[in-house]
């Protein structure tokens, strides 16, 4: 095991984040929901199942981090399970570990200790002579078993086989005696499978199609409604909907219905779909609607107080997220931001405008060891900055006086006053991460005669002028 | 009441030779002596203006000024700022005023819940955005940086007929305050409908209009028009002018404000001085080749 400092040393901005349980359960959890394609009986296993349970996932081995599919009985659908092993080894780029066996235990000892990425060992009768090689650990004993059986000379299941199985019990505890059994299919395992999320959707498939705008419209509108009054029956809210409308020559129109902030609230939602709706374009004839809702999030009601004042409050929050969703819909949600300050002394890189969904607190515990984030004030930095530098021609005297005539979007402006220079330096603790162009630049504050203040800088390497704000 | 009115009735019946008290009708309730009785709180509005219902431009001199201490709230006002230069510009310097005077204020009213959410600030129009370390002061804590600049919305229609959508969409909404937008020409029907948008909700609208609309009828409270001035100190300076406001101005009323260092902090201050009404005017139109 190497240290992350060493491997820092040895390769130069290595990506590392720190491990985290939860995040790795709840991804195997959603790849285990995503096998449910294979078979309806898909789980987990069990160790890991408790470990959750316990809030123990930190101690627990990474060979229990595994997925078990059922495949008895689904060779009508896939042909024989061997193709279903060889499809998913392909699918996971042949980094997966995948055995297929008769018993849970059998399959979990081979997929962990074979040889082979990939087993496929089918008839009962097989399985000693396959588990035999194996560790007695692939019998998911405990490390102390397994060194209480090394000691008297048991390293294999193929050793442990040829023991008295009675003898074994007393001496190394039930427990090995159980998943020895089990892995033999002589004793009975449950498997604990994952429920698949309900999803809510609704298709509905026109015979004969649908010809007439208005009858797409109100069916389209239809369905919208019956969707939204199952979501709100069961207190549901939906980020956003997914709208695909399929015509006779099996063409199939997609449509998202992005929502600022998940909503329930039918009267609401059908006001600011209807205009969007009424506004679709649709071609030929339209066999097939189908809507789905997405981001589902169980909603908080929240009791309405008897004061007045909170009740305007609760209020207010509603119609926030009514006017966002309306507007977002409208004109689409990535011209709806709020702006957020960065830590930088670049003008173009010390401001973003992030999407208003997205939650930017997260690195605020970072920035409250940092200085001030704003440590400028009106009189330093202009209240504009125009969207790119334009570029100006100048008459300035070397090495650091601020122009005295400059040449800006073809007229001439003779500047009566300056201040400056200002350098920004590029930020080299951070050019790893940004690789990026930036080189010097020396900023003056100008004015001209008609009291146009503006920010101009020279770029450090070529010498060039450009405007970047003006105070407005 | 009834008994009242027949006590009255009774004592005009009797005629001259009893002539009608003050301390009669005093006694009836019609009239309410001076003192010694209930008094209604009467609040006298002009058009809705009172100290509390508008929002102040925080510079005394000009809050001073206005009858109503500053932009009256549930009003529209147009803001006027032409540079030759960029003509696609709006200025950004007033609105972001009016943005932490709105902030301030729309937090006051929450004052006993913390938690309550605030109305919301709405910013339409790129070109009119200030870059967000403009809007936020350094003495401000960072959470208080945050929550001011986590309640204005900005928001970026791709053309003309969107914006007016949305502006009014904006106005109609009970979560916003202060809906500040870059407008495009629009006639007097549509400012007459977003006055009585901003009216019904008590959100302040301000239009950054582009100065070739100036002389346009519009429904605007009042009309504001800000030009740059050469300056003597070493900090922009601009002429601020209030040209039009309803229910008359006795004149134009102009100011020279600047970026200025007051008690060891930076902000907008004015020099005023009230000029000549046809000269502003003139002077105005003149600097807008009007």
């Amino acid at each position: 095991m190497m240290s992350l400092a060493l491997a820092e040393a040895l390769c130069p901005g290595i990506y590392n984040e720190p491990f985290d349980a939860i995040r790795d359960y709840t991804a195997l959890y959603t790849l285990a929901v995503w096998c449910l394609r294979y078979s309806p009986l898909v789980g987990l296993d069990s160790e890991l199942h408790t470990a959750r349970g316990k809030g123990e996932l930190n101690s627990l081995s990474s060979l229990h981090y595994g997925i078990i599919i059922d495949l008895s009985g689904t060779e009508r659908l896939h042909g024989p399970s061997r193709n279903v092993a060889t499809t998913l080894w392909k699918l996971f780029r042949q980094q997966a570990r995948i055995a297929v066996a008769p018993t849970i235990g059998s399959a979990w000892a081979l997929s962990r200790y074979a040889e082979s990425p990939l087993v496929v060992s089918l008839s009962p009768s097989e399985l000693p002579d396959a588990l035999a090689p194996l560790s007695t650990l692939a019998l998911r004993i405990t490390p102390q078993s397994a060194a209480a059986l090394s000691d008297v000379g048991i390293d294999t299941i193929g050793e442990l086989l040829t023991l008295p199985k009675h003898a074994l019990s007393a001496r190394f505890g039930k427990a090995l005696l159980s998943r020895l059994h089990q892995a033999l299919g002589e004793y009975e395992e449950r498997l604990r499978v994952v429920e698949p999320p309900t999803s809510y959707e609704r298709r509905k498939i026109f015979e004969p199609p649908l010809i007439h705008r208005r009858a797409i419209v109100v069916a389209i509108e239809h369905i919208f409604k019956d969707l939204i009054a199952e979501l709100s029956a069961r207190q549901i809210e939906a980020g956003y909907f997914s709208l695909s409308i399929s015509d006779t020559a099996a063409a199939t129109t997609h449509k998202e219905f992005p929502l600022a902030s998940a909503t329930n609230s039918m009267k609401h939602l059908l006001e600011i779909l209807e205009p969007i709706i009424d506004s679709m374009r649709f071609c030929g004839e339209i066999r097939e609607i189908y809507l789905r809702a997405h981001s589902l999030t169980r909603s908080t009601t929240q009791q309405r107080s008897f004061t007045a004042h909170q009740h305007e409050s609760t209020d207010i929050a509603r119609s926030h997220s009514e006017l966002l969703n309306s507007v977002s819909l409208r004109i689409g949600k990535d011209r709806v931001v709020r702006a957020v300050v960065h830590d930088s002394f670049i003008p173009e890189r010390s401001f973003s405008y992030n999407s208003i969904t997205e939650t930017t607190t997260s690195d605020s515990s970072q920035r409250a060891v940092m200085e001030p984030r704003s440590p400028y004030n009106l009189r330093e930095r202009p209240p504009t900055l125009l969207a790119t530098p334009e570029p100006i021609n100048t008459l300035a005297m070397l090495p650091d006086k601020p122009p005295s005539r400059i040449q800006w979007r073809g007229r001439h402006l003779s500047i009566i006053s300056g201040a400056g220079p200002e350098r920004i330096a590029p930020e080299w603790w951070r050019t790893h991460l940004h690789n990026d162009s930036f080189v010097g630049r020396d900023y003056f504050t100008i004015q001209d005669d008609a009291g146009r203040w503006l920010w101009v800088f020279r770029e450090a390497s070529s010498q060039r002028w450009f405007v970047h704000g003006v105070w407005n | 009441m009834r008994s009242s009115i027949s006590h009255l009735k009774n004592s005009l019946a009797s005629g001259p030779t009893s002539p009608l008290a003050i301390d009669d009708l005093v006694d009836t309730g019609l009239v309410w002596a001076a003192s010694g009785r209930p008094k209604t709180e009467i609040h006298f509005k002009t058009e809705g203006i009172s100290a509390s219902t508008s929002l102040p431009f925080t510079i005394p001199e000009i809050d001073n000024s206005l009858p109503a201490k500053g932009l009256p709230r549930g009003a529209l006002h147009e803001f006027f700022y032409h540079d030759t230069l960029q003509p696609e510009r709006r200025s950004s310097l007033i609105p972001t005023l009016l943005a932490q005077s709105a902030y301030n204020t729309l937090v006051s009213e929450n004052s006993w819940s913390r938690s309550a959410p605030t109305r919301a600030i709405v910013w339409i129009g790129k070109r009119s955005w200030p870059t967000p370390y403009a809007l936020i002061s350094p003495e401000h804590s960072y959470s208080a940086q945050e929550a001011f600049l986590n309640s204005i919305i900005f928001i970026d229609p791709p053309n003309n007929k969107l914006t007016l959508w949305t502006l009014e969409t904006a106005l109609r909404s009970k979560a916003v305050g202060l809906v500040i937008a870059e407008c495009p020409r629009i006639s007097l029907t549509v400012t007459k409908r977003f006055e009585l948008a901003a009216r019904e909700n008590g959100a302040t609208a301000l239009l950054l209009r582009d100065p070739s609309d100036l002389n346009l009828p519009s429904r605007a409270f009042t009309k504001w028009i800000m030009t740059p001035t050469p300056s003597q100190h070493d900090a922009p300076a601009w002429e601020l002018s209030l040209t039009n406001m309803r229910g008359g101005l006795q004149q134009p009323l102009s100011w020279l404000i600047g970026i200025h260092e007051q008690n060891s902090r930076i902000s907008v201050c004015v020099l005023p001085r009230v000029v000549d009404q046809c000269h502003t005017e003139e002077a105005s139109l003149a600097r807008f080749g009007t």
